[in-house]
């Protein structure tokens, strides 16, 4: 099982559980929020703050699927601070994200390129791209 | 590209988000079980737009009925009667069995069939 997400594939791939920052928004009051993307619909991402130990890359990478989530389980618990009110939504239109790749990388999106359904995407056509 | 790579590689990015999004489902089934219900569902959503089977393995863990994600022991029952390996949603307590036992010679069960029925 390899799933690889680089930069040139991130605008195709899933973007949930990448670490997600708000780098200019026409809302100056959501510019600065982070987190790891929680779900995504059309016209927005739904990033969380508190969320981040719960999508561990590097471990979840190394795992072989059928297998029991044990990784998943330890961090888990019955942690308050999973509850919704850290979900915070964010339209794609008119924001500009900084993904942080599980590798590393930082990439710049321009969220305009985002705007599809999540099934949609992958065939989606750009005529340029900003990465 | 020509077009038959593109379409090659669109199915392998499916195929790899599928996979992403059920181990993201499991891991956080825990503390946000509907959370992974809705990242099923769009795994599923994925493999039906850009025609991609969701491997077997996975498959099984997902209700056919309501979409919840199945974890043995928590949010489903798996019992064998001998024949079928029955798994019961406790979301939904709707069954579905998966068949184990293969008929000895399936060739000649079907010529028997056709005797039967003229």
């Amino acid at each position: 099982m390899t799933y690889r997400i680089t930069p040139g594939n991130l605008i195709y791939h899933t973007l949930i559980g990448l670490e997600a920052a708000v780098v200019e928004n026409t809302n100056p009051d959501m510019v600065g929020i982070s987190g790891v993307v929680v779900d995504e619909t059309r016209n927005t991402l739904v990033v969380n703050s508190q969320l981040a130990h719960l999508f561990c890359y590097e471990r979840s990478s190394e795992r072989l699927f059928p297998g029991p989530g044990r990784d998943g389980r330890d961090c888990g618990g019955d942690d308050p601070s999973h509850s919704l009110s850290h979900d915070k939504v964010i339209p794609k239109s008119q924001t500009t994200f900084i993904f942080s790749l599980p590798d590393g990388i930082r990439v710049r999106v321009d969220g305009r390129l985002l705007v599809a359904r999540p099934e949609d995407r992958i065939a989606k056509r750009h005529r340029n791209r900003n990465n | 590209m020509t077009r038959r790579q593109k379409k090659k590689w669109i199915k392998e990015i499916a195929r790899q988000q599928i996979e992403r999004l059920f181990e993201l489902a499991e891991m956080v089934s825990r503390t946000r079980p509907l959370l992974s219900d809705r990242y099923i569902h769009l795994a599923k959503r994925i493999g039906m737009r850009n025609r991609v089977r969701i491997p077997t393995h996975l498959k099984r863990r997902m209700c056919k009925h309501c979409g919840k994600y199945l974890i043995p022991g928590r949010t489903c029952r798996v019992r064998l009667n001998g024949t079928c390996v029955v798994v019961t949603c406790l979301a939904c307590d709707k069954q579905t069995r998966y068949p184990y036992h293969r008929r000895q010679n399936p060739s000649n069960d079907r010529i028997k069939h056709q005797n039967r029925t003229p």
